[in-house]
This record gives structure tokens, sequence and C-alpha cells, in this order.
């Protein structure tokens, strides 16, 4: 891999034309996710910044821990690296915009012993014009854009942001969750508006959100006819002990329900805010299950109590409405949630283009 | 102050906001979910080590 021609921006380092020494000379020095990747040529950089149609130098944010200069070219590539089409771009810049926007608490996620990945969750006519799955299996391998948008993004933190694991990423044991974590949201198929017009945007706008959670938790329900079950069941799987919603009653945690059930839950007559205010009620964890280390000064029975007028049984965050409701994948019995970081992070969303 | 299981964070991060000379008090880890007697052992590790450092000053 040689290319003599001036970058005027970074450097250049001339490797020999082998895709197994480009890797591994990467990887000894932790550039890269442990995956192939694509060598980002000045060729290839070049052509996708020309696409991208924005000057190579502009800082588009920094990221932290290291407080990394985000310029378009070094977001570039790294998009390179993780297999994305020029076309995707605009979503990644986005997504790195958005996770540097001080509500989402970058530094604190890239460095905390949590196992927190970032999801970027993408609603409007980007995600059909970008073949981004929302339907089966969209939370997995197999959909080149959801996969190489996500993985992106994680390579910026990585590269740019200084997040490597052991390093600026402190994670006890980090998660699958944390190599590519992107997802359209399955309007289609939503009985409720989508999340995007939930935040204010209109429709047909395209919306790029950043949110720092977990990987999927799983939810299945096969015997619920009714929307009641569902969500009964539903609310026993939020009411996690370990989780950092438990932990002081905080944050935006996030259901994903598969369409099935989001529909089974709708025909019953519940719309979102009803079935946030039901799961806020219902997800309740008995405080006498919790270690009595820490319940035993009562400082965290009196949080409780503030929140719902008794001291018994613990929500998992301090209303209904913090509770973030999205609809994705395909047939079948299940819906998942993703824990977040806690109150220290909030989802930010970000306008990627008018409808 | 950190932990020796954090002392490469700290001090990534210490050069990322322009302080690369911060002094920072090691202790052993963990702090968190340990007794409170070894976290005042701890404390006093820390103290010592603060006094070494800025002594006169004090």
């Amino acid at each position: 891999m040689s290319d003599h021609r001036p970058s005027g921006h970074e450097d250049i380092i001339e490797l020999e034309d082998s895709l197994e020494d480009i890797q591994a000379y990467f990887e000894v020095r932790g550039w890269s996710d442990g995956l192939p990747f694509i060598p980002p040529t000045r060729e290839r950089v070049d052509r996708f910044v020309g696409h991208l149609g924005r000057d190579p130098g502009e800082v588009l944010c920094t990221l932290a821990p290291r407080n990394g200069e985000a310029t378009v070219e070094r977001v570039v590539a790294n998009a390179v690296m993780a297999g994305c089409r020029p076309e995707d771009l605009p979503i990644v810049v986005t997504a790195v915009q958005a996770a540097a926007d001080d509500a989402l608490n970058l530094n604190a996620i890239q460095s905390t012993t949590h196992p927190s990945a970032i999801m970027i969750l993408v609603n409007g006519p980007v995600a059909d014009k970008l073949s981004i799955a929302s339907g089966p299996g969209c939370f997995g391998p197999g959909w080149r854009a959801n996969v190489s948008i996500g993985r992106a993004l994680r390579l910026c933190l990585f590269n740019i942001g200084g997040g490597t694991p052991g390093e600026g990423d402190r994670a006890t044991q980090g998660s699958p969750a944390k190599l590519a974590f992107c997802v359209a949201e399955n309007s289609a198929e939503s009985p409720w508006e989508p999340y995007h017009v939930e935040q204010g945007f209109a429709a047909d706008d395209s919306v790029v959100t950043v949110i720092a959670c977990e990987g999927p938790h799983n939810i299945q329900d096969h015997y619920s006819i009714g929307g009641r079950g569902v969500l009964t069941t539903v609310a026993g799987a939020l009411a996690q002990a370990g989780s950092n919603h438990l932990l002081r009653n905080t944050g935006f945690p996030v259901l994903a329900f598969g369409p099935e059930h989001a529909h089974q839950v709708a025909v019953d007559g519940y719309g979102k805010a009803d079935v946030k205010r039901f799961l806020w009620e219902h997800a309740r964890f008995p405080v006498e299950r919790l270690s009595e280390e820490w319940t035993a000064d009562g400082s965290y029975a009196d949080r409780v109590e503030h929140l719902t007028g008794q001291r018994a049984e613990a929500p998992i965050t301090q209303k209904p409405e913090n509770l973030q409701v999205i609809v994705c994948g395909g047939p079948g019995k299940h819906s998942c949630w993703m824990p977040t970081f806690g109150g220290d992070t909030r989802p930010v969303s970000r306008l990627l283009e008018r409808g | 102050m950190g932990t020796d299981a954090f002392e490469r964070l700290a001090a990534l991060q210490a050069k990322a906001m322009g302080h690369p000379d911060l002094p920072v008090v090691i202790v052993e880890h963990p702090l968190g979910g340990i007794d409170p007697d070894e976290v005042r052992e701890k404390a006093k590790v820390a103290a010592r080590a603060i006094v070494e450092r800025f002594g006169p000053k004090l």
C-alpha cells in the first residue's frame, strides 16, 4: 500500500501491499477493533471525502476521553476501515457529532467500567434509502449498512477518542454491542408514532439518535394474548437488579418492542404514553431484595419514597416519560430492552436531512 | 486521585485536558465495594502521598 500523493492533512504511512501486513501494523498500534478492515488509503479516503463534499480538515467535534479532533478526513478514514459505502457517510458524521454532545456524556461513557455501547437509531426516509435494517434480525449480523455504520462510530471512538479497551475504555467485561450497534426503527409495522416524531421532528425528516446503552436484553412472551399481559412480562424484565437504572432510579432505558408485541399492546388500547405509565408503575424491584449494603442506611428507600410515595418497591427511573420506546424487528413474540448507563447520559437526536 | 487499575486513564485524561503533569495520587485497586476500614487505610496512603508531594505548601 503506497500512495505518494501528499495529504496536506494526515501523515501517510507506506506499507507493503499486503492485507495481512497492514492488519498486523494497525493491530499492534491499537488502531483496529480486531476484525479485518478496508485499508484507509489516500485514494479511498479522498474519494469518500469527495462524495461527502466537505473540507477534509473541518473539525466536526472532539471525542473524549482523549479529546481528539474528529476532522472530516479522520472520520472518513475510520468509516472506510469499517466497510462503509460513501452514501453512509452523512449518518456516520451525524452520529459522531451527536456522540460528542454534552448530553450523552461521552467522557463517562467511553471510560466507565460499565459495558456501555452507543446505539445509533435511524428514523425517516434515509433508512430505506440506505437499506438500514429495521426488521428481522435487525440487531444482528448480515446487514451491511447497520454493521458498517455502527462499526465506523466505534472505530472513531477508538482511534480519535482514545477509547480503546484497557486504555481509555475501562469496561470491566465489555460487550459485543461495542463492535457495531446500529438499527432503524420499523415504523412501517409500528402502531405508534415513530421515535423521531415523538422528539419533535417531522415524519418525513431523517434523524439520527445516539443512545449510550447496553446490548439488547431479550424479552419473550409467547403466552400472553392481551396487551396487559405482554406489558406485565415487559415490566418484570425491566425491573432488573444490577441495571444502572436501579442504582439511583434514574435514566432513560430503551424498550424495543417487536412488531407483534407492539400490536398486541396497541390493540388493547395502549398508546405510547400509556405504555410508559404502565411500565413505570409496574417495573418495580422489591427494596428488600437489594443488597443490604445498598439499603441499610435508609437513603435508598428515602429516594424511592420521594419518587413513588412508598418505600418498598423501587422504580427504574424518575418518571414514565423517561422510558424510550421504539419498534423494530420481525415476526415473533420477542421484544428487548437496553438498560443505559443511567441518569448521567441522555439520548441525543440530530436531524440528518429535512423531509 | 485514582486506583492503580485506572492510572493510565488518569494520565490520558490529564494530558487531554491540557495538564500532562497533573499530580495524581494512586492507591491500590479497588476503592469501591470494600470495607470502610480498608477505605480508611487507603485514605492514609493517599494522605501520605499528598503530604510528600506538597508538604511545605500545605
